[in-house]
């Protein structure tokens, strides 16, 4: 495939010209690509030059901060544009004085919903313009954890830090409760004690008593009328697929409106990432996005090679390959199971679960564990493949394909489930480009997109496969791209088998390796979409901050977006066919 | 019929109501689907699923506090979500127990420097057994059940001796 013309710094300058906007700079930055610096005042007018331009920057992948008050005294936020057309990364960044004003891009682009939001709160910085500027990961009285001046525990603390006494009290139980819920009108109502809080009928109900939202159709008797209430649903709901918290508001059995809300598993992984060597990043980040591990190790083990500039050897890239997909596999495989016990169908939950133990062995034999790897480090992996687990592979191989049809065709195949799938839950094609979509989600919405062909790493130059687009956007069509993304990477594991080079599986490395000063991002197509981790190295031995891009955190802002109008039942699919994996969304 | 074999066909037994529960109570431990973090894919997924398979020591899980008698805290929890796991702690029938799995939930785990993370989830609620591992495999998942049906099955015993 041709590859579009890059874009020049005076195409931008021209657009920038022609918007009467001055930039601070505008320069090639050695490890990063084409950096734009702009004022702050000047960065929403920038971005909407930019965006309308004919360039074709449609999407705003990722918004973060970075503190950088000690070396410059400012608090850098940076926004990594894309142009789909051109094939082309666009970083602007802006400066902020600590505890500055940040304005929001949202009627831009978006995808800035949450970003913005968290690196307001993480940063200490506040948004104007922005519709919700509320906390996203932190609780109320939490200081902005990553600034530099806010200290991780030492060691002794860890050993004895308790838990505040008021974050167990009754009062921020009903508080997280009430959330949003209209209090009762009349709150002595002696109804109130028989019917659930927020459900209080504001009438004299006559005949038996109804709920508030069964409410009878003054005129007809037998009729039963429905009214607006707010659902809590999460963090302990099974078909959540992790600690995710919705609060959706209902017409009956119709969602009008949905948020939700995360940070249930907010850990601290990028700011636990300034305190880790660069190959120890591995156990923070597999437990981030903790089904795919290995493309999430991946993508820090390449932006740290690009900053130190280290020739990782082909066997090495071909085995980060095979591993990849082995992962892939075995993570999809944890997607289409709990998406039958969504839809109602557990059969296909324990032929998934059966398929993934198979390859899951796979993983072990070779990297010693079964979901938190550390496997691929800076320089290359850490063991190489066992003549074992080549056996096992090729026993998988021999009816990979056949059990893959019969999936399919117990499952997708059926009417029922392509009736509950198909036409449901929709993303648009603009929706997914405003709202960050990447990898499965973005092809099932017709954006051809696959970064394992777009922007090969590794060893993916080599391999030949196909990638999967759809137009409809439903939940029917992101099952089919994921189907097909297994077809892909079992050809995919045949083709490493065959063509393995030989030779070492590390690159010589220092006992502890020392990066240059510098800033690196290289994007991996991880199982859920595009992952990458944005690298300020200082030149010490560790990280001076880590940006972890998750893939579903901008997935959540889509399913917002997708559920109004739906059964509450369909949300149930539509949630799960997104993937969510907590871990990363709240990092 | 499993009786029929430990006492003998037809046989008559004499038990107090308790002893029969206590038995009855370490062989169907149910547990509530609450997976918080990465251990709940070994210790709630895989578990579960075909080749562990913990059903067939009648541990099975339910998605609502109100029908577990086990909850599986598996893995890390933080200032946000404490109050919420001690409100479905009291939100389980009594007897309940607690398995704390994996490194997070015993004690923090690899984030247990975090500000924003309790370290160890026996601040918040009562422990029985503790699991090692981050994470814990599930063969670990299933001594652990094991070990709480043996706890069980001493209280019981030492209620009958006083
Ligand atoms: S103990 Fe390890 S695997 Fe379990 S939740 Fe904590 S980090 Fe995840």
């Amino acid at each position: 495939m041709r590859r579009p013309a890059l874009i020049r710094d005076h195409e931008i300058t021209a657009v920038l010209q022609s918007a009467s906007i001055a930039a601070l700079s505008l320069a090639e930055e050695s490890c990063l690509g084409l950096v734009l610096r702009v004022d702050v005042d000047a960065l929403v007018a920038t971005l909407a030059a930019l965006k309308d331009s004919d360039l074709g920057f449609a999407q705003l992948i990722d918004l973060f901060g970075a503190d950088l008050l000690e070396k410059r005294g400012v608090i850098e936020v940076t926004y990594r544009l894309r142009s789909l057309e051109r094939d082309f990364d666009l970083f602007v960044k802006t400066d902020l004085e600590a505890g500055g004003v940040l304005p929001s891009v949202t009627g831009l682009y978006l995808s800035a919903l949450l970003p913005e939001r968290e690196a307001a709160e993480m940063f200490g910085l506040s948004l104007t313009g922005h519709p919700n500027p509320k906390h996203l990961l932190l609780t109320d009285g939490v200081p902005p954890m990553l600034l530099k001046s806010v200290p991780i525990r030492s060691a002794e603390e860890s050993r004895v830090a308790e838990l505040p006494k008021d974050d167990l009290s009754l009062q921020l139980y009903n508080d997280f409760m009430d959330r949003g819920i209209v209090p009762p009108e009349d709150p002595d109502d002696p109804l109130q004690n028989y019917l659930f809080a927020g459900w209080i009928s504001p009438e004299p109900p006559e005949g038996p008593l109804v709920p508030r939202n069964i409410r009878r159709v003054p005129d007809d008797p037998d009729a039963l009328a429905t009214d607006h209430y707010l659902l809590q649903m999460g963090p302990q709901h099974p078909s959540t697929h992790g600690v995710l918290n919705m609060v959706l508001e209902m017409d009956g059995e119709t969602i009008i409106s949905s948020e939700a809300h995360v940070g249930n598993l907010h850990r601290g992984i990028e700011k636990l990432a300034e305190s880790r060597r660069y190959n120890q990043l591995g156990t923070l980040v597999d437990r981030g996005d903790y089904v795919g591990g290995i493309n999430t190790e991946m993508a820090v083990a390449l932006s740290v090679e690009k900053l130190a500039e280290i020739e990782v050897p082909q066997r090495a890239s071909w085995i980060r390959v095979l591993m990849a997909e082995i992962n892939r596999l075995a993570s999809n495989y944890l997607w289409i199971g709990p998406c039958g016990l969504d839809s109602g169908a557990m059969g296909i939950f324990l032929f998934c679960l059966y398929d993934r133990e198979r390859w899951q062995e796979v993983l072990e034999e070779v990297t010693g564990q079964r979901l938190m790897f550390n496997y691929v480090r800076p320089g290359g992996v850490v063991a190489d493949i066992t003549p074992r687990a080549v056996a096992l592979i090729e026993d998988m191989l021999k009816d990979a394909d056949s059990r893959l049809d019969e999936h399919f065709e117990a499952f997708m195949a059926s009417e029922i489930f392509q009736q509950r799938t198909r036409g449901v839950g929709v993303v648009t094609k603009e929706d997914a480009l405003s709202l960050g979509a990447t990898g499965f989600v973005a092809r099932a919405s017709g954006i051809d997109w696959d970064l394992r062909r777009d922007r090969p790493y590794a060893a993916y130059d080599k391999m030949d496969f196909e990638v999967m687009t759809a137009d409809e956007g439903d939940i029917w069509s992101r099952m089919l791209c994921r189907f097909d993304e297994q077809r892909q990477s079992l050809r995919m594991i045949r083709q490493c088998l065959d063509g393995m080079p030989e030779g070492d599986f590390m690159a010589k490395m220092p006992r502890v390796l020392r990066v240059p000063e510098g800033e690196a991002a290289v994007p991996v197509e991880a199982v859920r979409g595009e992952m990458e981790a944005h690298i300020y190295s200082d030149g010490s031995d560790k990280p001076y901050r880590m940006r972890y891009r998750p893939p579903t955190l901008f997935s959540l802002m889509i399913s917002d977006l997708t559920l109004p109008g739906h059964f509450l039942a369909d949300a149930i699919v539509n949630l799960g066919s997104f993937d969510f994996c907590f871990g990363e969304v709240d990092r | 019929m499993a009786l029929d074999q430990v006492f003998g066909e037809n046989s008559i037994i004499f038990l107090k109501s308790e002893q029969l529960f206590d038995w009855a109570r370490g062989r169907s431990l149910w547990y509530m689907a609450f997976g918080i973090a990465c251990c709940s894919l070994e210790g709630l997924i895989a578990a579960a699923g075909p080749r562990w398979d913990l059903d067939r020591h009648g541990v099975f899980f339910r998605g609502v506090p109100r029908h577990s008698d086990v909850m599986i805290v598996a893995g890390t929890v933080n200032r946000k979500m404490a109050v919420i796991v001690k409100r479905l702690y009291e939100q389980m029938p009594e007897p309940r127990y607690v398995l704390s799995m994996g490194a997070c939930a015993n004690g923090g785990g690899p984030f247990r420097e975090y500000p924003n993370i309790v370290n160890g989830v026996d601040q918040i609620i009562p422990v029985d057994v503790y699991i090692p591992g981050c994470p814990p495999r599930p063969e670990s998942v299933q001594y652990g059940f094991l070990q709480l049906r043996k706890k069980i099955n001493d209280d019981a015993k030492a209620r009958l001796d006083t």
